[in-house]
């Protein structure tokens, strides 16, 4: 897939802009504060539906702007075009997909897809495990997209299960003598364990796949620093053999219980789950690693989950490389750009020249972002 | 803007409280029924009144039937009284007649638990379907409750309260044949989260062809 044509309308600094992109490497470079990363900003919100660096839509608009307006199209590999138009008005977003008014984000989510890495975005090893759920989530239902039910399903039993906890119990620790309510109880934990069990089966196979994508990704990113990475999917639940999952889910549930009779909601199960990044002798990444090896871990990752597009659907996403280099020895940049470059479309952005001047040779484009103009170079 | 006579702009504010009738197409609704000519009018006005003064519960199943009286499926001797069909709402039992293929009697229980939604077993007709179960007659209960999490979950409570009630029965001497009673569910045919209501036919039949035991 690649970004074909972008307009900006009163998207952050961007009064207005009309642009249309080759494939291959292109690189956006500028002084700092040009504009940037607000371009690659908007490709992401494209993709995700929220930006990279705000939850806060308003920010996007132009300052003093009623408005903003972001028009592309895209193009994937079998020369489909894909026409989006998004605007965002008072904290509110309207999303058309090829002119259709898109109502539901479950249906849209996944079909445009971009990867985006910036130096100081360790968050994929170092964040919540729900950043990473989300992420594994989101793989899952682009390769996958009956799985919205299964993952609906969970998410509901497990409401509802929640609901009956706090009958049950009105307060912690105290429990109510009702049969009716307990043999509903029994039922809706069923249907999470089901359900709950068929997600982390999901997410395991996925978590593995991807781990055998990651490992010689990373090996060639970080070479000189040797220590090898690993993904490992992390429960509660005994991950092994896949088949007695539901098994195991059921009697952990059952152990907590009493702890779940203070809880009052579910402890236990997917929602709780998280991938971790291992150092080679089982430590976790995240506690003992150092910088340098935590951002050559996510860099792979990404790498990983474009490498999996590619593999899996034959599309390959978007990816988005801010600042990305700075931080990076020579022979680390070139090994990145070679890796970088086999994907149909890829965007860099840079603030040196000197860098520029480096991976000029390999780029298509490069295009230079100032006074909220970009031309190019 | 002429405003609408009195008349007129009640009767469009009441089609328009129907489900599925938006403003507009309650405009010309009431529009077109002003046009009719009166005997039609009226007739159209009984037959609302006969509708809602008539139409009640089958008192054995909870089907829609005619002034109390069981409803069509319940009073044809053709059917086979020995299996029963639980759904959660009379459209259900509707979509699985249009099958043609089901020969069996139907319970509607009102709905499914759902916590969330105030719903607990004792607001759905359970109590009655056990009581029905328990006659000897009965041989095969086909859990037919949509594949929500809500209907799976009612689908095994109501497993659960037939093994209890055996377990009962037995421990009490009973000699009834309850043990022998099969539970079936709708087979996986249905697209999950499915409801009944909206699926077709043939996919319907071939979800009640391959039920499976519960
Ligand atoms: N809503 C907005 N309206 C106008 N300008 C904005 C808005 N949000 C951010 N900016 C401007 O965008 C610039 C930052 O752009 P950025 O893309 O981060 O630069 P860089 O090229 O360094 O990546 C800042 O100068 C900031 O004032
Ligand atoms: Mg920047
Ligand atoms: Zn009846």
């Amino acid at each position: 897939m690649h970004l074909a044509a972008l307009t900006l309308r009163d998207y952050r600094n961007y009064r207005i802009l009309e642009l249309e992109f080759p494939r291959g490497v292109i690189v956006l470079t500028g002084e700092n504060g040009a504009g940037k990363s607000n371009l690659l900003e908007a490709i992401h919100y494209l993709s995700y539906l929220k930006s990279f660096r705000t939850s806060r839509d308003k920010e996007i608009v132009r300052f003093g702007a009623p408005y903003a307006v972001i028009d592309a199209r895209f193009s994937d590999e079998q020369s489909h075009d894909f026409e989006v138009r998004l605007v965002l008005k008072d904290g509110k977003r309207f999303v058309r997909f090829n002119g259709d008014d898109v109502q539901k984000f479950q249906d849209y989510i996944g079909k445009l897809h971009s990867q985006f890495f910036f130096p100081g975005d360790l968050g994929i090893v170092t964040g919540d495990p729900a950043l990473r759920r989300e992420v594994l989530d989101l793989e899952l239902l682009r390769l996958k997209p009956q799985l919205t039910k299964v993952m609906n399903h969970f998410r509901r039993a497990r409401e509802q299960r929640n609901k009956l906890l706090k009958m049950i119990h009105p307060q912690p620790g105290v429990t109510r003598d009702n049969r009716e309510l307990q043999q509903s109880f029994t039922a809706f934990s069923e249907q999470m364990v089901q359900s709950g069990a068929q997600l982390v089966r999901e997410r395991l196979g996925i978590t593995r796949v991807l781990d055998g994508l990651f490992r010689p990704l990373h090996r060639q990113l970080a070479s000189e620093a040797g220590e090898q990475v690993t993904l490992d999917y992390f429960s509660q639940v005994t991950l092994d053999p896949p088949e007695g999952i539901a098994a195991s889910y059921g009697e952990v549930l059952a152990a907590a219980a009493a702890s779940e009779s203070s809880l009052r909601y579910t402890s236990v199960g997917p929602h709780r789950d998280d991938m971790l990044f291992r150092l080679g002798d089982g430590r976790d990444l995240k506690r003992f690693g150092s910088q340098g090896q935590m951002r050559s871990a996510a860099l792979a990752f990404r790498l990983a989950l474009c490498e999996l597009s590619r593999q899996r659907m034959k599309d390959d996403p978007i990816l988005m490389l801010d600042d990305a280099l700075s931080e990076m020895d020579d022979g680390r940049k070139g090994r990145l750009m070679e890796l970088a470059g086999r994907y149909s479309q890829v965007f860099i952005t840079s603030a040196s020249a000197r860098e520029v001047g480096q991976i000029k040779r390999a780029a298509g484009q490069v295009y230079r972002v100032a006074n909220g103009r970009v031309e190019p170079y | 803007m002429a405003s609408l006579p009195e008349a007129l702009s009640e009767l469009i504010h009441r089609l328009s409280r129907l489900p599925g009738i938006g403003p507009r197409a309650a405009e010309r609704m009431a529009l077109a029924i002003i046009d009719k000519n009166p005997a039609e009018i009226a007739a159209l006005a009984d037959a609302l009144n006969d509708a809602v003064a008539r139409v009640t519960h089958c008192p054995h199943c909870g089907c829609l039937s005619q002034d109390n009286r069981p409803c069509r499926v319940c009073d044809d001797n053709a059917r086979d009284r020995s299996i029963i069909c639980v759904v959660e709402s009379p459209l259900d039992s509707i979509a699985l007649e249009k099958g043609g293929g089901y020969h069996g009697l139907y319970h509607v229980l009102g709905g499914a638990i759902s916590p969330l939604s105030g719903v607990l077993p004792e607001d759905l007709r359970i109590s009655e379907l056990l009581a029905r179960v328990g006659d000897g007659v009965v041989s095969e209960l086909i859990l037919a409750t949509n594949a929500s999490p809500e209907g799976e979950a009612t689908a095994l409570y109501i497993r659960q309260e037939l093994d209890e009630l055996h377990e009962r029965r037995a421990a009490a001497g009973s000699s009834e044949s309850l043990a022998r009673i099969r539970v079936t569910r709708l087979a996986r045919g249905l697209p999950s989260g499915s409801q009944l209501d909206y699926t077709d036919s043939a996919t319907l039949q071939s979800a009640l062809d391959n039920r499976t035991e519960l």
